[in-house]
């Protein structure tokens, strides 16, 4: 009996608990039509509202001890999917911060690199982490190893983009590291600083792939552009960096 | 070693020696036990949950997460009249698939409230972006509720062509939420949840 009546509170909880502290009388009542739609389809409940106890136990055990099945993988992984988003968003987070930390001009070793460490541990296979990790490295003049390291972190990101097998994802991998570097050298000159001279190297070399990938004019302008920013010297360097 | 051979004194036949008792059925035990522990594991997903393996949603949402469409699934939302305070739309690519499902986290720890949502009618919000969504290859969505506490408590999911099947009125509002699935993701979360909404 005691075992119903959970299954029973569980049920009404996971229909209405997200609304029921927080909706006026209107809102809830489209929502808990919703709900009690949705109960009355799955043969939770029938037209009267009254509990189906055998499907309720069913989608309450289901529940529980992650039975419950949509009858497609897709929908499954959507169901089950609050430790992977929970991944992302908390990734997302660190690196967020890490941008903050970045755009500050605070020590990039100390206060920059933990957070993208961290986003990186989060979603191993995600390359959007390793081409931020990559830039923040770029930006790290105290490193003699700076670029070594960022290599490693957008060759990474390259053999992630590769290894899905879609072109698509490659090109949307590479435009992601051009416009995030992009937006940095943009803060950075409205902040009177500069880029370091890495930076403008690798946004060269990234413009100069997506002009052959993609034959547009404007990768090429802002090729040009760089490599005219590199070659007049306008960019930080450290001493041996000539 | 040689075994030694006990004759009976009466026939002058060997006696066989008895087989000893227990040490089978025992063994027998150990196996079934073994077997229930093993199936027990695999059933209750017990190296997923304490992270020894992947999820299969890990395993499926593992690329990175394509930001320039939730952007448009976001403006979307916002078209609509959705807050977006508290709000957060992933759209993540299905690995090995050209299909993409987009999450929508309404988030209460992060400022989240249906009170001032704009979300009049939750099935009008879900068509309202279905279409869009559709046409960037986002073949599912799942809104995902997170409590005050930053929990994840429900998810909600359904596949974008049904809401535009619904829109262009190819199906009915029942035939809708029968393709709608929902997962709660913390009933002893949420039942606790409810307490406090209660007191």
């Amino acid at each position: 009996m005691k075992r119903r009546i959970l299954l029973i509170i569980a049920l009404v909880i996971i229909l209405a608990l997200p609304f029921l502290s927080s909706c006026e009388p209107g809102e809830l009542d489209e929502i808990i039509y919703a709900a009690k739609l949705w109960a009355m389809v799955h043969d939770i409940t029938d037209e009267d509202g009254e509990v189906n106890y055998g499907a309720a136990t069913r989608f309450g055990l289901g529940n529980l001890f992650g039975f419950g099945s949509t009858g497609d993988k897709e929908g499954d992984a959507a169901i089950d999917s609050v430790k992977a988003l929970n991944a992302i968003r908390q990734a997302d987070e660190e690196a967020d911060e890490g941008w903050n930390q970045l755009y500050g001009g605070h020590n990039v070793q100390d206060t920059v690199l933990p957070h993208y460490n961290a986003a990186v541990n989060l979603r191993k296979n995600d390359w959007t982490y390793r081409n931020d990790r990559g830039i923040a490295y770029l930006n790290d003049l105290n490193d003699p190893k700076n670029v070594d390291k960022a290599n490693d972190d957008f060759d990474a990101a390259m053999a992630m983009a590769r290894k899905s097998g879609k072109p698509v994802e490659y090109l949307r991998m590479l435009k992601q590291r051009e416009q995030s570097m992009a937006r940095l050298v943009r803060h950075q000159r409205e902040e009177h600083s500069l880029p370091t001279g890495d930076m403008l190297r690798e946004q060269l070399r990234t413009y100069t792939e997506l002009y052959a990938l993609t034959k547009d004019n404007n990768y090429l302008l802002l090729q040009q552009q760089v490599d005219t920013d590199i070659q007049e010297g306008y960019y930080w360097r450290v001493e041996t960096d000539k | 070693m040689t075994k030694k051979t006990v004759y009976d004194t009466q026939t002058g036949k060997p006696i066989k020696e008895k087989r000893k008792k227990g040490h089978g059925c025992l063994f027998t035990f150990l196996i079934l036990l073994a077997i229930i522990v093993i199936a027990g594991i695999v059933v209750f997903r017990v190296p997923e949950k304490i992270g020894l393996a992947k999820t299969a949603a890990e395993k499926m949402y593992s690329q990175a997460a394509d930001t320039d469409k939730a952007a448009l699934v976001m403006d979307k939302l916002q078209d609509y009249g959705v807050n977006a305070k508290g709000v957060e739309v992933y759209v993540m690519p299905v690995k090995d698939t050209d299909h993409n499902t987009a999450f929508i986290v309404l988030d209460s720890s992060k400022g989240f409230n249906f009170n001032d949502s704009g979300i009049r009618n939750p099935i009008d919000a879900v068509v309202a972006i279905a279409a869009e969504a559709q046409q960037q290859g986002i073949n599912r969505a799942a809104v995902v509720y997170y409590d005050t506490a930053g929990k994840a408590l429900l998810t909600v999911t359904f596949p974008t062509a049904d809401c535009v099947a619904y829109s262009q009125g190819k199906i009915t509002e029942k035939q809708l939420m029968e393709k709608v699935d929902v997962g709660a993701n913390d009933v002893m979360g949420a039942i606790n949840s409810l307490k406090t909404a209660l007191e």
